[in-house]
C-alpha cells in the first residue's frame, strides 16, 4: 500500500437543486483511497453515499472542495469526452439489469474498453475472454447476451468491462446489493482479489453493513452528506465511538439463531433541504445534549480514527470531555454524562423540569422526556 | 400450539415453453396460531408463489394441487365471492416494495379504510377513527395527518408501515410478509421487525415471513422452512437450523453470509447458480452445486423426512445426511 493516495476528495460538497430549493446533498467531505486499500461507505439511504460515489468519478459537478485522481483533479463529465487520464478512474454500477447494453454481446462491451485505450478490436477480443475468466467466467462468455447471465454473473460482467481500462482506481456504487445472497459472496470475493493481487483501490459504497465489515479495509460512516467516522473496520465494528455507527451496527440482525431482535433507531434521515443545526444526527441521537444542536462537528481524531462527536470524542481540551469535573449531561442533574447516566444513583426524584441551562436554544420534540431514563 | 393453517402437498406448476413446471414442489408447512414461520432461499426457489397460491394470486394458467387449510377452509378451492370474503379479512399480505404496493394518488386514509369498511361493515367515522389508532400502533407520527396524505409524502420505512397497517386493518388471523425488509436500511428494518414481533405478541398475529436473508429470520422466526427449487430441503427451529444445520445448501447459505467473528476471511459462496424453472435437475435439485453429492444423488428425488438423532421435530431431504457427523 502506497501512502499517496490513489484518490482524494477534499472538502467535496455537492449540491441539487429541487423546486427552487439549493439541496446539498454532499456537505464538505474529506476521504481518501489508497492503492490496493479497500474503503467501505455505509450509510443509510439518503445520506449522499450514491452522490459522493458519482462526484468522485466526476458523474456530477463539484459545489466546492476537489475531487484529484492520481494527483490530478477530476473535472467533471460535460459534453465533451473524459480525458484519457482518468480512464484509470472506474465506475460498477448497482444495477447490472441496466448497466449492460443488451443489445450488445458481452465481449464487444468489455472491448470497448480496449479499444479506448489505443488497443485493435483483436487484441480488445483477446483480452475479453482473459478478463471474463479472470472474473470466475467461462471464455464462451463472451459470444453471450447479457440477458443470458444471472445477476451475480452480469455483475462480475460489469466488474470485467472496467478491468479492460486498467484501472488504479474503482468505485463500486452498491455493486451487490442486487443480488442473491450467494451471488453476493460471489461478487465481493472477485472485488477483494482484485484489488489485492491488481493493487486497485476500490471505494465499496454500501448500505449492507456486514458485507462491508468483511470485505473492507477502513470504512467510512455517512450521514447526511457528511462522514462521521471513519477508520480501520476492525476497530470501528467492534467499538464504534460515533452514535449513529453505534446504531447501524447494533440495527444487524445476526444469523446466530439467537432470536435476538435488533436495536432499533427511531425516526428517519432529515430531509437534506433543510438539515438540522449543529450536529446532523443530534434529533435521533441517544446521547445528545443541548449543545448539539449548536456546536458543529468535525471529525477529530481519537484511538487511531477519526469522529465527529463531540459528546463521544471531545477535543482535547475542549468543553464537555466525558468525566472532567463540571461536564453537562443530558438531563442537567447528572454529573455524568448521558451514555453512563445511573438514575438510581445520581438523578434526584423527578419534581420539575429540570434547570434549563445557557445552551437551550433547541425546543424539543413533544414527546422528548427531560431525563432519558424517563425520570 | 394448534396450528392456524396447515398447507399439505402444495404443488405450483407454471407454463413455460417446455410445457407445465412445478415451481412448488409438494410442499406442506403449517403455521401456529400467533406464530411466526419463516421461509427462507435464493431467488427463484418457490417462496414468493407459494405466498401467492395462499391469496389466489398466481399468474394466468398456472395449476395448483394440494391443499392450503385455514382452520378448515382450504385456501386453495375458493372462487369469487368466498375467496374476497377471505382475502384482507382472514390473510393479508404485505409485499417487498412499499412505493409499488401503495397506490400513488389516493390518500392513506382512502387506502386503509376501504376494505376495512367492506369487511367489517362499520360506519365512515368508526374506520376513520380504528385507522387512525391503526396508525398509532405502527408508530406513525400524528396518525390524524397522515390519514390524508399522500403515500410520496413518507419515507421508504414509513411506508413499509402504512403498508402493515393497511394489512392489519381488516384483522386478519395470518400475515404473510415477502421480503418486508429487503428494500429498506438496517436500521429502519430493525423496527419493522421491532413492530411485526410486537403484532404477533399482541394480537396473536401469524405471520410467515418469506426472505433470503437469514438474519432476519434469526431475529424473528421461531420456525424455519428452507426452500430449493420449489422443493423443501430443510425445515425445522431456527435456533437449530442456524446453529446445527443438516443439509448442505443450509449450510451453503450459512457459509456464504458475512460473520461478525469471522474477521476478514474471504466469503464462501455456493458455486454455481439456482436453476431456472424449465431446467431443474434430476434427483435431489442441489446435486450439481453440492460438495458432498454422491452418484445416488442424482438418481433419487429426495423427500423431506424427519432427520435422524433430533428429538424435536426437523425435517430434513437429504438422505445421505453428510453433516449428521459434524453436529453430533
Amino acid at each position: 500500500m502506497t501512502t499517496e493516495p490513489v484518490l482524494a476528495l477534499s472538502g467535496a460538497a455537492v449540491e441539487y437543486r429541487r423546486s427552487g430549493q439549493r439541496v446539498r446533498a454532499l456537505d464538505g467531505v474529506d476521504l481518501t483511497v489508497a492503492r490496493g486499500e479497500i474503503v467501505g461507505l455505509v450509510g443509510e439511504s439518503g445520506c449522499g453515499k450514491s452522490t459522493l460515489a458519482r462526484a468522485a468519478v466526476g458523474l456530477v459537478p463539484l459545489a466546492g472542495g476537489t475531487v484529484t485522481f492520481e494527483g490530478q483533479p477530476v473535472e467533471p463529465l460535460g459534453l465533451r469526452r473524459r480525458p484519457g487520464r482518468l480512464r484509470g478512474l472506474q465506475m460498477v454500477f448497482q444495477d447490472p439489469y441496466e448497466s449492460l447494453n443488451p443489445r450488445r454481446r458481452v465481449g464487444d462491451l468489455i472491448a470497448d474498453g480496449v479499444i479506448l485505450g489505443g488497443g485493435s478490436r483483436g487484441d480488445g477480443r483477446a483480452r475479453a475472454t482473459e478478463l471474463l475468466e479472470r472474473v470466475g467466467l467461462p471464455a464462451t462468455a463472451a459470444d453471450g447476451y447479457p440477458h443470458e447471465f444471472s445477476g451475480g454473473q452480469r455483475q462480475r460482467i460489469a466488474i470485467a468491462r472496467t478491468l479492460a481500462a486498467r484501472p488504479s482506481c474503482l468505485i463500486a456504487d452498491e455493486p451487490i446489493s442486487a443480488l442473491d445472497a450467494s451471488a453476493q459472496a460471489q461478487v465481493a470475493n472477485v472485488l477483494t482479489v482484485l484489488v489485492r493481487e491488481e493493487g486497485i483501490g476500490l471505494l465499496l459504497v454500501s448500505h449492507d453493513l456486514s458485507v462491508v465489515r468483511q470485505v473492507a479495509d477502513r470504512v467510512a460512516v455517512m450521514y447526511l452528506g457528511r462522514i462521521v467516522e471513519v477508520g480501520d473496520t476492525a476497530a470501528v465494528w467492534s467499538s464504534p465511538r460515533h452514535p449513529y455507527t453505534e446504531a447501524l451496527v447494533a440495527a444487524i440482525p445476526r444469523a446466530d439463531g439467537g432470536g435476538i431482535l435488533p436495536a432499533d433507531l427511531p425516526g428517519d434521515v432529515p430531509d437534506p433541504a433543510s438539515p438540522p443545526s449543529g450536529c446532523r444526527f443530534h434529533p435521533r441521537c441517544p446521547v445528545a445534549r443541548d449543545d448539539c444542536a449548536v456546536i458543529e462537528q468535525h471529525l477529530v481524531t481519537v484511538a487511531g480514527r477519526e469522529v465527529a462527536c463531540h459528546v463521544r470524542a471531545p477535543l482535547p481540551d475542549g468543553p464537555g470531555a466525558p468525566g472532567e469535573p463540571g461536564a453537562t449531561s443530558l438531563c442537567g442533574w447528572s454529573t455524568r454524562t448521558s451514555s453512563t447516566c445511573c438514575p438510581a444513583t445520581c438523578c434526584p426524584p423527578a419534581r420539575s423540569r429540570p434547570p434549563p441551562t445557557a445552551l437551550s436554544p433547541r425546543s424539543p420534540p413533544a414527546l422528548r422526556l427531560a431525563c432519558r431514563t424517563g425520570r | 400450539m394448534s396450528a392456524l393453517l396447515e398447507v399439505e402437498n402444495l404443488t405450483v406448476a407454471l407454463p413455460t415453453r417446455a410445457g407445465y413446471r412445478n415451481a412448488v414442489d409438494d410442499l406442506s408447512l403449517s403455521v401456529g396460531l400467533g406464530e411466526v414461520v419463516g421461509i427462507a432461499g435464493e431467488s427463484g426457489s418457490g417462496k414468493t408463489m407459494t405466498a401467492l397460491s395462499l391469496f389466489g394470486l398466481l399468474p394466468n394458467g398456472a395449476r395448483v394441487t394440494g391443499s392450503a387449510r385455514l382452520d378448515g377452509t382450504d385456501l386453495l378451492a375458493l372462487r369469487g365471492r368466498q375467496l374476497r370474503a377471505f382475502r384482507g379479512r382472514q390473510v393479508a399480505m404485505v409485499s417487498q416494495d412499499p412505493s409499488a404496493s401503495l397506490h400513488p394518488i389516493l390518500t392513506i386514509g382512502t387506502q386503509l379504510t376501504e376494505h376495512m369498511r367492506y369487511h367489517l361493515g362499520v360506519s365512515k367515522s368508526e374506520a376513520h377513527t380504528r385507522a387512525a389508532e391503526l396508525l398509532d400502533t405502527v408508530r406513525i407520527p400524528d396518525p390524524e395527518k397522515a390519514l390524508g396524505s399522500y403515500p410520496g409524502q413518507f419515507s421508504g420505512g414509513m411506508r413499509q408501515r402504512i403498508a402493515i397497517a393497511i394489512a392489519l386493518a381488516a384483522e386478519p388471523r395470518l400475515l404473510v410478509a415477502d421480503e418486508p425488509t429487503t428494500a429498506l436500511d438496517v436500521t429502519v428494518q430493525a423496527g419493522i421487525l421491532r413492530l411485526l414481533d410486537r403484532l404477533c405478541r399482541e394480537r396473536d398475529l401469524s405471520v410467515i415471513v418469506i426472505t433470503h436473508d437469514l438474519g432476519v429470520m434469526s431475529a424473528l422466526a421461531r420456525r424455519l422452512y428452507v426452500m430449493y427449487a420449489g422443493r423443501l430441503s430443510e425445515a425445522g427451529d431456527t435456533s437449530r437450523l442456524l446453529t446445527r444445520p443438516r443439509h448442505p445448501y443450509t449450510r451453503g447459505l450459512l457459509d456464504a453470509l458475512p460473520h461478525p467473528e469471522a474477521g476478514q476471511a474471504a466469503l464462501v459462496p455456493i458455486g454455481g447458480t439456482p436453476p431456472s424453472l424449465g431446467a431443474v435437475p434430476g434427483g435431489c435439485p442441489f446435486h450439481p452445486r453440492c460438495a458432498y453429492a454422491q452418484a445416488s444423488c442424482k438418481e433419487t428425488r429426495p423427500e423431506a423426512v424427519q432427520a435422524s438423532g433430533e428429538t424435536v421435530p426437523h425435517l430434513l431431504a437429504c438422505p445421505p445426511d453428510p453433516l449428521r457427523e459434524v453436529v453430533s
